[in-house]
């Protein structure tokens, strides 16, 4: 779309807008491009003011706007209906204020997780997410995507921690909603509405969080099943038990040799569980002993403490956003608890439909299931549409169990069969009289939401 | 349509033995648990969202503005019909629906009172995490309009965060799910976004709440101090040392005296403040966290730490602090409840400002209050039966909100802004910032029927700082 370019327009607008910018060589464009769609120009606003002036530059002369972390996610959601120009939140780099005796943090959205862990780690503190790609990920993209991992269990998701968000919007104006107060009913929650909205209502520019404390001490415990049904009956207990973990995943034979942890606990195969217990005192004892006790008693033939606890988790975490290459197919798939074996089942017999098997990681507590297949390259040329039908028909049953399926990531000639997204039933007209409100030109990310959105 | 025309209409949707429209019924219901009053046009009870759903639609062909009312404890005005209107009234929708154990959710109508539900599943070792002090009277309904928090939510998250789906009757009459019992459903997080939208969005019909394991031992010590600004400064000690508790709720002076002749709850009516602190875990981690916090306390000059022995003992500390708001009336006709938030290491300063406001006016001013989440619960005692009063009352409440807006905090933690603290939404939010909420607002109920008059300032009406800001900032 390079051609369609007013070049002399957005040189001028960012140039008085004090926004640094500049066009984008042809590899460049390539490397920027969403599902294809290649950007002609970039932008690196510098304050929040900057980011406001940038998007309004490029709404008033009808381009249309990504806005970029570190990229990490770029290839969630559909193909946008257009991408000409990038916002990058880069130079948004600034821990803005920070409160160790508060239990609070504010930062600039194009803060990386990783420096925001490191800052808080000096008061033995810590923002209590852990997305996959936790080294490059920013703020911003975290909450656009409504990126957690494992310890949502124990901590909540990146939605319960947020307390108060700065957005640029396409008007150029840059908005507040909540605060940095910990308990906030202050007007309407306009934080939640943006985390997970993939860029499409506003650019995320400043986020406040509550933190925790970093635990004294952790332990994992992994017990190994050879059945779904007695696995489900060991977390059941777990749940409904006191015993409050703060992480509890399972892992299928696929997964746990992707993650090289496929020995643990003792003989292979099977079904993996493993809890994370971090309770203060001599507390952390009782949670790994009982952990043990309760997997044995629902019928683990084996059971192990991880050495190497926290290495672990991160190792899990990362493998849900590891998978690159043409042929990764990664589906995140969302259902009631009770529901997570079957639908471990279920994305199984998927897996047969499309050749390779996939590799499962399921939030027992959450009931967040992961999948993710390497589908060898017979299964991608002029396959798409076996494909796509083999997804659609597990998602129709998932919707049977009040669940939903989204494909994270797939091959990109894939996204011409398929909705990544799925029907969101009748709340669609809500959604969309929204996003029209916000963004009435759609300049922001079109196209790559639900319902077209 | 006429007030008799409109109540017969109402009528044949719910039935006329649920629909009340003459003056004598309509009284009954033009006050909630804050100072201000309005009166409905009328007030239906509906049984279902059917019927609330024809009740907008009438209401929508009307241009009648209509609000959902619970039990009605609400502090900000939420279910004042100010404009007017319908009142929809929740007390024929009080069913739990379904307790799904396997998948921790239940299912409720708004009705629901909150400890109802606590209580209906107790013997299944779960419960529904909000505890506000009213929740033997307050509803699961105004519960997710409101955003309810109480004490207990330091640790485990207020009503939002223990919310996974809505049932929700839009403002243009259609009854749509929102969520469900699964989490992270795609699409905008439109249940986040509606809970604690103080009914303006539609009316909900339904709430999927999450249900949590109850802490295997509970330990409630009460921490005794002779200042108040060591009790504040023991409170930002404890965050800071790295301990959560379940809860920390500190009284006052006046407090303590009100609640000990109320409830006899057996707190010291010498001290300056107490704080009441819970932990809960599993039962090897409380000696260590009691030893830790009494270790901050003693640093702070603790003058006696009271670890509750029994059950007994542990339910009558609470039974004081969530009796405190009514044992008000032993000391004073009437009370006006704050919500101010601060930032957790900013309790101390802002006590010692609200002190010297009420020192100014000559009016007292009792605390008690969540302090583990900085939510003050400043309470203004006064009589409305002396003219003028209520007037200072309410400048006082101003300057209280200025106190806590210029700490970097907020108008409400937790009972929501209403109708009272409308005008002082300037305070902490810009022009541009409510302009753009307004936009989300009517983008989802472009009608504006939808209880009205509500967390917006007035147009043309801004707040106006108070004397002493304008001396202070020289405006």
């Amino acid at each position: 779309m390079a051609e369609l370019l007013d070049r002399a327009g957005l040189a001028a607008g960012l140039e008085s807008a004090g926004v640094g910018w500049r066009e984008l060589t042809d590899a460049e464009r390539e490397d920027y491009a969403v599902d294809d769609v290649a950007p002609s120009a970039i932008c690196w606003p510098a304050s929040l003011d900057e980011a406001g002036r940038a998007l309004a530059v490029a709404d008033r002369l009808g381009l249309k706007v990504a806005p970029r972390g570190a990229g990490t996610k770029v290839g969630l959601g559909n193909a946008p209906r257009g991408c000409d120009l990038i916002v990058s939140t880069e130079r948004l780099n600034e821990i803005v204020d920070y409160a160790p005796a508060n239990l609070t943090v504010t930062v600039q959205t194009g803060v990386t997780l990783a420096q925001l862990q490191a800052k808080l780690g000096e008061a033995r503190q810590f923002l209590p997410i852990d997305p996959p790609h936790a080294g490059q990920a920013t703020i911003g993209g975290i909450l656009s995507t409504n990126a957690n991992g494992p310890r949502r269990l124990g901590y909540g998701s990146v939605r319960d921690l947020v307390i108060g968000t700065k957005a640029a919007t396409t008007s150029g104006k840059v908005v507040k909603a909540g605060g940095r107060v910990v308990k906030n009913v202050a007007g309407y929650d306009l934080n939640k509405l943006y985390v997970g909205s993939l860029g499409t209502l506003v650019l995320l520019v400043e986020a406040s969080f509550k933190i925790a404390p970093k635990p004294e001490g952790q332990t994992t415990v992994a017990g190994r099943f050879a059945s779904l049904d007695a696995l489900a009956e060991a977390s059941r207990a777990i749940l409904h038990s006191p015993l409050l973990p703060s992480a509890l995943d399972v892992l299928n034979a696929a997964a746990a040799e992707r993650l090289g942890v496929a020995g643990l606990p003792g003989g292979r195969g099977g079904y993996l569980l493993a809890a994370l217990g971090t309770a203060p005192g001599g507390a952390l004892q009782r949670q790994r002993d009982d952990f043990a006790r309760l997997f044995t008693t629902a019928g683990a033939s084996s059971t192990a403490t991880v050495e190497d606890s926290d290495g672990f988790w991160s190792r899990v975490s990362a493998s849900q956003g590891e998978d690159v290459g043409i042929g990764a197919l990664r589906t995140k798939v969302s259902v009631p608890l009770a529901e997570v074996p079957a639908v471990a089942r279920l994305l199984e017999r998927t897996g047969q439909t499309l050749v390779a098997p996939p590799s499962i990681i399921a939030r027992a507590g959450t009931g967040i299931v992961y999948a993710g297949w390497n589908l060898p390259e017979s299964m991608l040329n002029g396959n798409s549409g076996k494909l796509a039908n083999a997804l659609a028909e597990a998602r129709r049953q998932l919707q049977g169990r009040g669940g939903a399926m989204v494909v994270e990531n797939c091959p990109p000639d894939l996204k011409d069969h398929l909705d990544v997204w799925g029907d969101v039933g009748p709340a669609l007209d809500i959604m969309r009289r929204l996003k029209s409100a916000l963004d009435p030109h759609d300049t922001l990310n079109p196209g790559r939401f639900v319902g077209g959105i | 349509m006429e007030r008799r025309a409109f109540a017969a209409a109402l009528a044949e949707i719910v039935g006329a033995e649920n629909v009340l429209w003459q003056d004598y019924d309509l009284m009954l219901y033009e006050y909630d648990g804050s100072i201000d009053r309005s009166r409905p046009e009328a007030v239906v009870i509906p049984a279902s969202a059917e019927q609330i759903a024809e009740v907008i639609r009438l209401c929508a062909r009307e241009k009648k503005p209509y609000t959902a009312r619970g039990a009605g404890t609400g502090l900000s005005g939420g279910a004042l019909p100010v404009e007017g209107g319908v009142l929809i009234v929740f007390s024929r929708m009080n069913e739990i629906q379904d307790v799904d154990l396997p998948n921790l959710r239940a299912v409720v109508q708004p009705g629901v009172v909150n400890l109802h539900l606590s209580q209906a599943i107790a013997a299944t070792g779960l419960h529904f995490v909000p505890d506000p002090s009213s929740q033997k009277a307050c509803t699961i309904g105004g519960n997710v309009g409101e955003n309810s928090g109480g004490p207990h939510t330091l640790l485990y998250g207020v009503t939002t965060n223990h919310i996974t789906g809505l049932e929700l009757v839009t403002t243009d009459g259609q009854v749509v799910e929102l969520g469900g019992k699964a989490m992270d459903l795609p699409g905008y997080d439109l249940t986040g976004l509606f809970v604690g939208s103080e009914g303006t969005f539609g009316i909900v019909t339904k709430a999927i709440v999450r249900l949590t394991p109850l802490a295997e031992s509970v330990r409630t010590m009460l921490a005794i101090f002779d200042s108040l600004d060591d009790a504040s400064n023991a409170v930002s000690g404890i965050i800071a040392a790295g301990i959560v508790p379940a809860a920390i709720e500190m009284m006052d002076h006046l407090s303590l005296v009100a609640v000990e002749a109320s409830v006899h709850a057996g707190y010291p009516t010498d001290a300056e403040a107490v704080l009441l602190v819970e932990i809960d875990s599993l039962k090897e981690g409380l000696d260590d966290q009691t030893e830790r916090i009494r270790q901050v306390c003693e640093q702070n000059r603790v003058r006696e730490i009271r670890v509750a022995k029994t059950a007994k003992e542990r339910n009558l500390l609470w039974a004081g602090r969530k009796g405190a708001f009514s044992a008000m009336g032993r000391i004073s006709p009437d009370f006006y409840t704050m919500d101010g938030c601060v930032p957790r290491d900013r309790i101390a300063e802002v006590l010692r400002q609200i002190g010297e406001i009420s020192e100014r006016y000559g009016i007292r001013i009792a605390n008690v209050f969540h302090a583990g989440d900085g939510n003050l619960h400043p309470l203004v005692l006064f009589d409305s039966d002396v003219p003028g009063q209520e007037e200072k009352v309410r400048e006082m409440g101003v300057e209280i909100l200025e106190v806590c807006a210029d700490a970097g905090g907020s108008l409400t933690g937790e009972h929501g802004i209403g109708v009272e603290k409308r005008e002082m939404m300037g305070m902490i939010f810009s022009d541009d910032d409510l302009e753009w909420m307004k936009t989300v607002k009517v983008a989802i109920d472009p009608g504006g029927l939808s209880n009205p008059g509500k967390i917006f300032p007035t147009p043309g009406k801004c707040w106006t700082p108070s004397k002493k800001r304008i001396a202070a900032v020289g405006w």
